[in-house]
């Protein structure tokens, strides 16, 4: 049973009800508007790939010895699609309902069926997210002078593999009736429909309790593609590193790491995000580092994190008193990363420029 | 500093030996357009149904996508079809168009299965390949739609990198675009069903990275 704990609803609202509400500091929410497609599959596809995703928002860990708490999350969705299915419609919508996240898509027809095609778009965000910016921050002080080097989280805009949706999937649920509630998770009877308009309540088995025009019921989320998707565990993953839930992002982003179908981009993003939950935890995040720059030695978002990671061990070293040969061989390492990435920068990016002000600091304090 | 394109100085000469203006497009600006000849064998019903859906997907949304992944400007790449046959000689056409890359081929419909066979002009800016013209086949199928919506980007990517890297463009952008073309060829080769070109795109890739890599900043 996975409902402990689970004290999160998926809220469908109005837009103009979701603009007007506040945000607080800790609440992570991720859209997902009705997809594009014919008739209602858009819609049920979204709704289907909405309830994944919230099945695994958890609010602490079971057990939880050390008494966690990863504050709110929500997944929402809006009933009105995309007016065109481009990454800056999807920015646009999450600045309208306050969301840090959009999963956004279409299903469209293609060839002998139908193609569902995934995005995530995560727009820069006012606030709420300060879990993951500690952790891709390094503040270098020395010699009376401070210089602070920070780098973002590994991209902003993706597209996932797209999916070839089965074809029971798209003869069900093309029909705005096709999502039915259930007395029970699995067996029972039909008791309504889901309609639009519904709350999540808890989730067992594959199937999520809904509230829905006043009646209760199961949802059974079926199986959409005829091929294992990273979509809901990437998600998943980013949504759990947004609400600092390390140990829970860790087995999503390894899940996506291990599907034989997972764009190299997004592999190398999730060897980034285990790397962040590694840093996180105080954990040496070289495994990961060095995994994604194998899969591509060119990426400066690669080589900005390595670098970063080596700083941090600097300071590390600084603030527990390491001897100074000690310390100076990891500044040399800082300076040889960065010489070697250096062809990967452009000229107006301020992340070298930070990194070559802060090891100028630190040599000075160490001759 | 800005520096001057070859191309230009060639085009300056051309004016001067000449005393004409030639139609030469591209020598030191963006290349912008995919040209898409309308493929042959397009027959009213479900050819054109089909070519219809390969258009609107492969050509017309991924570019859009692809402007916006890369944060270029959306004018940087505009797709274009022609409705008229294809030139017989398209290494001109290429030369006299502002094209990156001009595609043709042929649609085959057999029952409700569409294939198309297209091939794919890159002109001078197939740096790295053995021939500017890439042979593409695919089957308008589910189970070959990412492989077919790759291949395209990659070739857009590859040949826009190129494009890059002929206007001295900053090396750190050139080597952006390779680096997301690279991603692409990866996921190609290793595919269900790779396209027989991918291996040499990746390679080509490959070789301009590490070319680009040691070059000094």
């Amino acid at each position: 049973m996975q409902t402990a704990n689970v004290l999160f609803s998926a809220f469908v609202l109005l837009l103009h009800c979701l603009s007007s509400a506040g945000q607080p500091n800790d609440l992570v929410r991720l859209l997902v508007p009705r997809f594009t497609g014919p008739a209602q599959l858009g819609q049920n596809v979204a709704t289907v790939l909405n309830l994944q995703v919230w099945q695994t928002l958890r609010r602490a860990p079971t057990p939880n010895p050390n008494g966690l708490n990863f504050g709110n999350g929500e997944v929402t969705w809006d009933d009105e699609a995309l007016s065109v299915s481009t990454y800056t419609a999807a920015e646009q919508r999450a600045a309208i309902t306050a969301s840090q996240l959009v999963l956004w898509g279409e299903a469209v027809p293609y060839g002998e069926g139908v193609i569902a095609r995934t995005f995530l778009s995560i727009p820069p965000a006012a606030g709420g997210l300060r879990r993951y910016t500690d952790i891709l921050t390094v503040d270098v002080g020395a010699i009376g002078r401070h210089v602070t080097v920070s780098i973002d989280i590994p991209a902003r805009r993706y597209e996932f593999a797209p999916v070839v949706l089965r074809r029971e999937v798209v003869d069900t649920y093309t029909s705005p009736a096709a999502l039915l509630l259930y007395s029970a998770p699995q067996g029972g009877s039909v008791v309504g429909q889901c309609g639009e308009y519904f709350t999540a309540l808890r989730h067992d088995s594959g199937a999520v309790l809904v509230s829905a025009a006043g009646r209760q019921g199961w949802v059974r989320l079926p199986e959409l593609a005829t091929q294992p998707s990273e979509v809901v565990d990437f998600v998943a993953g980013v949504l759990r590193v947004f609400r600092g839930d390390w140990g829970g992002a860790q087995p999503m982003f390894s899940a996506v790491i291990d599907n034989t179908h997972t764009p190299t981009s997004i592999k190398i993003d999730s060897y980034l995000y285990l790397a962040i939950c590694r840093m996180a935890t105080g954990l040496d995040p070289r495994g990961p580092l060095d995994k994604a720059r194998e899969l591509n030695p060119y990426s400066s978002r690669i080589a900005e994190y390595i670098i970063l990671d080596d700083l941090g061990r600097l300071m590390s070293l600084r603030r527990n008193g390491a001897p100074k040969p000690e310390q100076s061989a990891v500044l040399a390492q800082v300076d040889q990363d960065l010489s070697d990435a250096q062809v990967l920068f452009d000229e107006t990016d301020p992340f070298p420029r930070s990194v070559r002000e802060a090891t100028a600091l630190l040599r000075a304090s160490l001759s | 500093m800005r520096k001057i394109a070859l191309g230009t100085i060639v085009y300056v000469v051309a004016v001067a030996l000449a005393g004409f203006v030639p139609i030469v497009y591209g020598l030191d600006t963006p290349r912008r357009l995919i040209i898409v000849f309308k493929f042959s064998g397009i027959t009213p019903g479900s050819a054109e149904l089909a070519f219809g859906q390969f258009q609107t997907l492969l050509y017309d949304k991924q570019l859009i996508l692809l402007t916006e992944v890369l944060k270029i400007p959306q004018d940087r790449l505009e797709l274009r079809i022609i409705s008229t046959g294809a030139p017989t000689n398209l290494d001109d056409y290429w030369r006299q168009s502002d094209s990156l890359v001009v595609m043709v081929g042929s649609l085959f419909q057999a029952g409700d299965l569409a294939s198309v066979e297209v091939r794919a002009f890159l002109g001078d800016l197939k740096d790295g390949l053995a021939t500017p013209s890439l042979p593409l086949s695919f089957q308008v199928r589910t189970n070959e739609f990412r492989t077919t919506k790759d291949t395209y980007s990659l070739l857009t990517t590859f040949a826009l990198a190129m494009d890059a890297e002929r206007l001295h463009e900053p090396t750190s952008t050139v080597i952006r675009y390779l680096s997301y073309a690279e991603d692409l060829a990866l996921d190609l080769v290793k595919g269900p069903s790779p396209p027989p070109e991918a291996q040499a795109l990746l390679t080509a890739v490959r070789q301009h990275l590490a070319t680009l890599k040691r070059r000094p900043t």
